[in-house]
């Protein structure tokens, strides 16, 4: 049967309505972050890592980046401190319970653990913004801890819910795109960042394990 | 034989621009195409040669996405120091891929230099580049001077010194590429004979 000219239009109409309203159905709830807990002298040797194989300007420490990786070389991070980050949140964490959890990205100074009970900010001032954000220039100071915890939240918004299975063991680091890209497992447009079973890969999947291999951050080229 | 309705014909005919465009505009970047607006016309009195646009990033328009010849590699401005933006000639720079193989490029008249594509045809990422070598009238010590100390970091994948080189220093920019913190003795000026210029 040939459509009439008014039921072509019509139907048209109604597809363009019908995906429209796609979006407003069944919303997901928000996934919350499940990342290894940020203890900044740990996640300084990732940091340094991403920094100097991920983090210039013309990289991941471009603005645009879903990933996004700061430091002294790239991209400072200047602005206001999320929820859940630093000195005006107690409600992040990352644990309770036993397992990780929690609403947002915690901090503690290492004195905690994953497990523990869930507190996440408090008394980090060592994560407050820069008082003078003019002050910030790349390629001069070195990177601040209220960086590492930028680059550490936009580590852990990547395939939250992969992060808690790796995060709990249930499945393997090289499940997670950051770690498959780097080895060029999965497409990059950087390129092969280092070889699978190399410093920097052992060093990034020892860091989701909750086992940091420091040596091999060390001995990331 | 059937004849389609006026209205049902400009709808298929509609139909098929749309799809037309859609498969054309696929092709091209929507972000480098406001990337290559936002440069601004050529200078009235400046012809597109290697004199123009000194300061902007060059590879916006000269690489295989852009296609303006020639296709270059690597290319960007050398200024005298962090401020003024005065050009400096003859300021070499050099490339180091990470197989070892180093080209070495000279700055022209209005401080541009470029590496094509023919001249680097397997240039791999990321590149270490040195600090600009610049030289100084015999009139000045070079101990009064103190040199732009040069890149940490790598090169890993835009070419363009200017995009990430521009403007003064800033939480998302080193600067633009200089030769040295502050004007010598004797001062680095404007070729005034160049056919380009800084605007």
């Amino acid at each position: 049967m040939r459509l009439r000219p008014v039921w072509l239009h019509l139907s048209a109409w109604l597809a363009v309505a019908a995906s429209a309203g796609q979006g407003c159905v069944g919303e997901a709830e928000p996934i919350v972050s499940a990342c290894p807990p940020l203890i900044d002298a740990e996640f300084e040797e990732i940091s340094v890592v991403f920094e100097r194989k991920c983090g210039s300007l013309d990289c991941h420490g471009q603005a645009q980046r879903n990933f996004a990786v700061f430091g002294q070389n790239g991209r400072r991070r200047l602005g206001a401190l999320p929820t859940g980050v630093g000195g005006e949140a107690g409600e992040g964490g990352t644990g309770g319970d036993g397992g990780p959890g929690g609403a947002g990205a915690g901090h503690r100074d290492g004195d905690g653990g994953a497990g523990g009970d869930g507190g996440g900010g408090g008394d980090d001032d060592d994560v407050a913004p820069p008082e003078d954000e003019d002050e910030l220039i790349t390629g001069r100071q070195p990177t601040t801890p209220f960086e590492r915890a930028g680059t550490y939240q936009s580590l852990c918004a990547l395939q939250p819910e992969v992060i808690a299975e790796v995060v709990r063991g249930e499945k393997p680091p090289t499940e997670l795109t950051v770690v498959r890209k780097a080895s060029l497992l999965e497409a990059h447009k950087g390129g092969q960042i280092w070889l699978a079973d190399t410093p920097g890969d052992r060093c990034l999947q020892s860091w989701f394990r909750g086992e940091l291999d420091e040596i091999a951050c060390r001995q990331t080229p | 034989m059937s004849v389609r309705h006026p209205s049902e014909a400009s709808s298929i005919v509609l139909l098929a621009f749309t799809v037309g465009m859609m498969a054309i505009g696929g092709c091209r970047s929507p972000v480098l195409d406001e990337e290559r607006d936002l440069l601004g016309d050529e200078l009235p009195d400046v012809e597109p040669s290697e004199f123009h646009r000194p300061g902007q990033p060059c590879l916006r328009c000269h690489d295989s996405a852009g296609g303006s010849e020639p296709e270059m590699v690597v290319a960007g401005t050398i200024f005298a120091t962090p401020e003024g933006r005065v050009p400096v000639e003859r300021a070499r720079i050099t490339i180091e891929d990470p197989r070892g193989n180093q080209v070495t490029a000279l700055t022209n008249c209005v401080g541009n230099f470029f590496i094509t594509r023919e001249e680097w045809p397997d240039i791999v990422f990321p590149l270490r580049v040195s600090a600009p070598v610049c030289g100084l009238p015999l009139e000045v010590d070079p101990e009064t001077v103190t040199p732009s100390p040069g890149m940490d970091s790598l090169i890993h994948r835009d070419g363009a010194c200017a995009g990430c080189h521009q403007g003064a220093p800033s939480a998302t920019s080193p600067g633009w590429v200089y030769c040295y913190t502050e004007q010598p003795s004797v001062p680095f000026e404007p070729d005034a004979s160049c056919p380009g210029r800084v605007p």
